[in-house]
């Protein structure tokens, strides 16, 4: 099974994989080979990646969306993706506070688009904290 | 006629203008090609995003998501996108009048116009004018990230629909070439899916898809996550041209100061050496002429 992860700054990862976990807004999808066509828009949060004879990769993925065509194509289409060698766990961690400080704060008003902002950074950072953590 | 002393310090100092002004040309021209690879590893995601939002929005009423709706203009955004630093010939010059200009002419039937400026350049020119500027971003250009693209365009996203803006604009130099930028601008929202331009498909993308394609949570759960990426995708196009326009405008700015710098230079040179002759001439001439005097 092919897979694509296309970032506005290249493509991130192109390779022969076994299957994907993408994760998407109502929860993770796991993908195999001959997957029925699938559109999925995704959240942010990890998605790992497996690869025959090597331990599985997780990865920081940043909204977008999965796209799986003829059971065996899959593009992964999103923002931002980072594998645990491009993330400063210590940044991460601080990025996480504040803004969680900001969001607890405010929670009354969580249909605003600014909180919807704050959430996206503490969901990101919680992501990046993940995947920093599973540097072997 | 200046003095020997003086013409001496001109040189000095032209010399040394012109070696900085080739300096900068240099990194200018590195920067640059640095650019355009920028530019070029965009272009694959812009171009999906891009196709993907046609191909879901077909059909799709402009009510039917509020990123898509069209509204009378009355409060409308404008993101100027401008650099930090100046010597980079009439670069922020050209974006800046486009925009005062457009402001001037665009305030009848409007109720508000908003300017959100991205470089120092472009808050100084429009610090004594009267408009309105909100944010103001700086170091943006000097080390672009995705992710302060996306933190813009984020912004923008939420001043559309928290913010009661009705349409929001980006004005920018569009890079041609290392010599040539086109002062473009652009009306990012509401998006108009049948008007987004997508040049050159230079990238393979997979089969349309099917009827049974599986959309999940909704068809238009994917158009929800969809529209808010392709305008962080036009911001960060934006600024990406913008910073291969910069480097281009700067390098030619540059070449042109380091030429005329070593004109300047001949000229000067020209004329110490004239003036050095003339002192040496006299001094002969007193020479001879005194020498004329004790003989007789």
């Amino acid at each position: 099974m092919q897979v694509t992860i296309v970032t506005p700054v290249g493509v991130k990862f192109a390779g022969e994989v076994a299957s994907v976990i993408a994760p998407s807004q109502s929860g993770d999808v796991g993908i195999l080979p001959g997957h029925q066509p699938l559109m999925a828009a995704l959240r942010t949060g990890p998605a790992v990646v497996t690869i025959p004879g090597q331990e599985a990769l997780y990865l920081v993925v940043d909204g977008g969306y999965v796209h799986v065509v003829d059971g065996e194509k899959v593009s992964i289409v999103t923002e931002l993706c980072e594998g645990w060698r491009d993330i400063d766990a210590a940044a991460a961690k601080a990025d996480y506070e504040a803004a969680f400080a900001v969001l607890q704060k405010a929670s009354e008003e969580t249909e605003s688009a600014t909180w919807k902002l704050k959430k996206h950074d503490v969901d990101l950072a919680d992501t990046r904290i993940r995947v920093a953590a599973t540097r072997p | 006629m200046p003095s020997l002393k003086a013409i001496r310090r001109r040189i000095t100092s032209v010399k040394s203008t012109g070696k900085i002004t080739r300096a900068m040309k240099l990194v200018a021209t590195a920067k640059l090609r640095r650019a355009q690879e920028r530019l070029v590893q965009n272009r694959p995601y812009a171009l999906r995003v891009q196709e993907m939002i046609r191909e879901l929005a077909r059909g799709a009423a402009t009510d039917d998501h509020v990123l898509l709706s069209v509204r009378p203009p009355r409060r409308t955004l404008l993101l100027l996108l401008t650099s930090d630093r100046g010597l980079a010939g009439a670069f922020n010059a050209n974006v800046n009048k486009a925009a005062w200009n457009w402001v001037q002419r665009n305030r009848e039937g409007r109720d508000h116009i908003e300017l959100r400026i991205v470089g120092k350049k472009g808050r100084d020119f429009f610090k004594s004018r009267p408009v309105t500027v909100g944010h103001v971003y700086t170091d943006v250009l000097n080390n672009l990230t995705l992710e302060r693209a996306a933190d813009i365009g984020r912004e923008l996203v939420a001043a559309y629909v928290d913010g009661g803006f009705d349409e929001v604009f980006l004005v920018f130099n569009e890079f041609k070439s290392a010599i040539t930028q086109k002062v473009c601008m652009e009306r990012i929202l509401p998006i108009r899916p049948e008007h987004t331009e997508v040049e050159g498909a230079l990238y393979e993308m997979p089969a349309r898809p099917t009827a049974d394609t599986l959309y999940e949570p909704s068809k238009d759960a994917v158009l929800d996550n969809l529209l808010p990426m392709s305008i962080n995708v036009q911001v960060y196009r934006g600024l990406l041209e913008s910073v291969a326009s910069e480097m281009g405008a700067r390098m030619t700015a540059m070449d042109a100061a380091t030429k005329n710098a070593s004109e300047l230079l001949a000229r000067i040179t020209l004329q110490y050496n004239r003036a050095r002759q003339a002192i040496i001439t006299t001094e002969l001439m007193e020479i001879t002429s005194g020498a004329e005097a004790l003989k007789g």
